[in-house]
């Protein structure tokens, strides 16, 4: 595998990134919050992360190493907190209180997750951090936003999708519906507090004035183009009501699908559109498909799709994934290989791309996620593994102020770990 | 800017970006920046015809299974005279934004455009990779006519790469993605995802947001890529750390969670109604058993650790569904919140339009198009509270702001305008 070595520690890299100098502090925990603070470091921001002794739920989240709980090893723990520093402060004590605001006070960009009633009140709600701070932003990213009456209500991953998505219309009609995979619903949330922030960011540069964002993850699922925010439009305009309208298995379509390649992969051709069809009996060069095609056209596909799905089945069959792909993709038929998480990591294509990278990790060096986007072809960059609890408390706070007596002192109170 | 508001509001007052996008994840992109206060315009060429963007030109009519799936997306399920302003699926995503024509493909089409780009700001398409150096419209000559133009390529896999020009639909993506092995029923039943434009689109507009934070440092322009796959990629992060760890595929886990147990979706008492909940920690499952009655059968105190709860999954979910049957799905959802446990119910589109929650947060707003009527349209999908969204203007018509960009942003006089009109670039129907 093509990566590019890259150690933990600053100054990885020689180009400059695009948000270099921005400094970010991290109260988040769980996934939306943490993953718009690490995109804001992968991009080059300086970000100090801060953990309570319990650590980030997404400690305990896994997936592990060989399925043992380890708060170090966490791997959506290690994804989203790739880039940041991390301290741990008890923030329940009046001195983590004022720990955690002196950070603060050096910060340009804030992301927290709290539920406002756990916060109201204890010096860290979001007008508490503002306060004095006319350039600050503040991004709070919670389950449903700062206000409404669902405002202390908590949220997981499915419950996300449930209320926000179109999970309503995710699944067979004779089933249950069924969630999407992983946190992708939470993380898409994190992407969209990205934008907030980096909008709110750009008008305290302009104008010196900073703000509180509030990004609702309920509102950024309702929003979401992929598709409730377009489903709502259609409710409006025609009173219709997504369903799990189609079995899964059947599809929309009687033809096309996965089908098993002689390499032991798959791949899938999708919904087989008319414009596609001829192009497709061309390459699957059937004398009997082809012959039936000639006479009977897209009708083809109703009258007899078990002759065209036995066509393709051989043809798949008889070729390895990728050279299947690259022999219909070249005549204008879109299949595609089937990947999952672990084919990924060898994807010729991403390969090729240098997407993979390798960084440290708990376990040594493992591949990373590489760049989401890239800007002048760079602009990214894996400078560090995500911090072990609580890693860099003493540096950070004497890069705050903190003498050493003074950290030595918080320690013996367990206000830092 | 014009007296309707588009622009006028937000952190981008001021910003001109050009919209030369296709379906929906471009889109969705420049509606976030629109919804930031840019001046978004989309430019449409009258000779092509944009299906993937607003829909079939003659969508099927009458009481066949296509014509009234189709027909779902059009105000009283009339796609009309000019069902390409009509369709629920455009309009969604472009109010705040403004439509103008040109036909790029002819030199004059081309230069007008040029001219646009020199008072442009942004620039974002999600065509497959390489259209616009076949237009003849490549990075480097946008960037000579305007080195401080920011422009947002979103090609699905990348300008580079053995498989960049390869194409297909969403599905196609997230098989590609390694989505779909991943998501489904834990039996083998793979279930279709929805995913890929929605991570796009905050991918797009924030790649432009930092460039133009790097531009007021060096008053450069830049070009980014968005590789959809790759973006969506980075939502699966962990799963991918899982293969990584273990050298292996990570279950398909349906509803399930590595992590929380019990977690599902359990029937409620109306139809096809459901109700989904996690628990996280002991408190939680203790949340739970008090708001199910405190039933015999989950006593246990084994039960308070999360590795007995996967365990005895199955059994526990017995007992949850018997208490959802008798309650509905939104009396659940209160209960179980109310006693601290993360629930919710699965909200279908009249469940969200009657929402109290996005009603009193202003989510939805009022709007009236010119050819589909007043309706509700949901609004932005962040609160920047000191410079909120304003969402003033519902989704154009085609060619609805030719004036307006035509005579205000590139100063074309009378005869200019009729010539451009009579040579089909100006116009509002489609040839």
């Amino acid at each position: 595998m093509k990566t590019e070595q890259v150690t933990g520690g600053a100054g990885a890299t020689a180009a400059r990134l695009p948000l270099e100098g921005v400094r970010v502090v991290d109260l988040s925990q769980g996934v939306a919050g943490p993953f718009c603070a690490r995109l804001l470091a992968d991009y080059g921001a300086t970000a100090v992360k801060v953990e309570s002794p319990a650590g980030d739920e997404s400690r305990r989240a896994g997936p592990f190493p060989g399925d043992e709980p380890d708060p170090e090893c966490s791997g959506l723990f290690l994804h989203l907190n790739t880039n940041k520093r991390g301290i741990v402060v008890d923030s329940r004590a009046p001195a983590g209180v004022d720990v955690v605001r002196r950070l603060v006070a050096a910060a340009d960009v804030v992301v927290e997750s709290a539920r406002p009633a756990d916060v109201a009140g204890t010096g860290l709600e979001p007008a508490a951090l503002l306060a004095g701070r006319e350039d600050l932003v503040v991004t709070s990213v919670t389950p449903f936003g700062q206000d409404g009456p669902y405002r202390d209500y908590r949220m997981t991953e499915i419950v996300a999708f449930a209320m926000g998505g179109p999970m309503n219309s995710s699944g067979s009609p004779d089933r249950e519906p069924v969630k999407l995979a992983g946190n992708a619903v939470q993380m898409q949330s994190g992407a969209t507090a990205l934008t907030a922030t980096l909008g709110a960011l750009f008008h305290a540069q302009s104008t010196g004035r900073g703000q509180h964002v509030d990004v609702a993850t309920y509102e950024t699922q309702n929003g979401s183009l992929d598709r409730r925010r377009y489903y709502l439009l259609s409710y409006q305009y025609s009173g219709y009501v997504t369903q799990r309208a189609h079995k899964v298995g059947a599809g929309r379509i009687a033809v096309g699908g996965r089908f098993p390649t002689r390499d032991g992969r798959m791949i899938t051709t999708g919904a087989v559109w008319p414009t596609h069809l001829p192009r497709m009996v061309s390459v699957l060069g059937d004398e009997e498909l082809s012959a039936r095609f000639a006479e009977r056209g897209e009708e083809l596909i109703v009258a007899q799709p078990e002759l065209v799905n036995a066509a393709i089945a051989s043809w798949a069959a008889s070729r390895d994934a990728r050279a299947a792909m690259r022999e219909a993709q070249s005549a204008g038929w879109p299949v595609v290989v089937v990947n999952d998480p672990k084919t990924l990591l060898t994807d010729e294509h991403l390969v090729a791309r240098g997407f993979w990278v390798e960084g440290e990790s708990p376990m040594g060096p493992v591949p990373h996620t590489g760049a989401p986007w890239k800007v002048d072809g760079g602009g990214w960059a894996l400078r560090a593994p995500a911090p072990r609890l609580g890693q860099h408390t003493d540096e950070v706070l004497r890069e705050t102020g903190f003498d050493d007596a003074a950290i030595a002192g918080l320690r013996a109170e367990g206000v830092v770990l | 800017m014009t007296s309707d508001g588009i622009g006028d509001f937000g952190p981008l007052r001021g910003m001109v970006v050009l919209d030369m996008t296709a379906a929906l994840a471009g889109a969705f992109s420049t509606m976030l920046l629109a919804d930031m206060g840019a001046e978004v315009i989309k430019i449409e060429s009258l000779q092509h015809y944009p299906a993937p963007s607003r829909g079939p030109r003659n969508p099927p009519r009458g009481t066949a299974a296509g014509a009234v799936s189709a027909a779902r997306d059009y105000p009283d399920n009339d796609p009309g005279e000019d069902p390409w302003n009509r369709l629920s699926w455009f309009n969604s995503h472009s109010r705040n934004k403004r439509n103008a024509t040109m036909d790029i493909t002819r030199p004059a089409g081309k230069e007008l455009f040029l001219r646009l780009i020199e008072k442009a700001d942004g620039f974002v398409e999600n065509n497959a990779a390489g259209l616009l150096e076949k237009l003849g419209l490549g990075p480097d000559l946008l960037l000579e006519r305007n080195p401080r133009l920011i422009i947002v390529r979103m090609p699905p896999l990348g300008s580079t790469g053995p498989d960049a020009n390869a194409t297909g639909f969403g599905w196609h993506f997230e098989e590609l993605a390694g989505f779909l092995e991943v998501q489904g029923y834990p039996d083998g039943q793979t279930v279709g995802s929805i995913f890929m434009d929605g991570s796009s689109g905050p991918a797009g507009a924030s790649a432009f947001l930092m460039a133009l934070l790097e531009r007021r440092r060096t008053g450069r322009g830049a070009v980014i890529e968005v590789a959809q796959v790759e973006n969506m990629i980075v939502h699966i992060g962990d799963l991918v750390m899982d293969a990584v760890m273990n050298d292996r595929v990570p279950a398909r886990e349906g509803n399930r969670s590595p992590a929380y147990a019990p977690q599902g979706v359990y029937p409620c008492l109306e139809p096809d109604s459901w109700l989904a909940l996690s628990v996280r920690s002991a408190a939680e499952w203790d949340a739970l058993r008090a708001t199910l009655g405190d039933p015999v059968e989950l006593r246990d105190p084994a039960l308070a650790d999360a590795a007995e709860r996967h365990r005895r999954h199955d059994d526990i979910d017995r007992v949850i569904s018997a208490w959802t049957a008798t309650v509905t799905k939104h009396d659940a959802f209160h209960a179980l919140q109310g006693a601290g446990v993360p629930a919710g119910p699965v909200m279908d589109e009249a469940d969200a339009s009657a929402d109290p929650q996005l009603h009193e947060r202003g989510f939805f707003h009022f709007l009236e198009h010119r050819r589909a009527g007043m309706h509700f349209h949901p609004g932005a999908n962040f609160r920047l509270t000191a410079t909120p969204a304003q969402i003033v203007r519902a989704a154009p018509v085609v060619g609805q702001d030719n004036e307006y960009v035509y005579r205000e942003l590139l100063g074309v006089d009378d005869d200019e305008y009729a010539a451009l009109a009579r040579d089909g670039h100006i116009g509002s129907e489609y040839q």
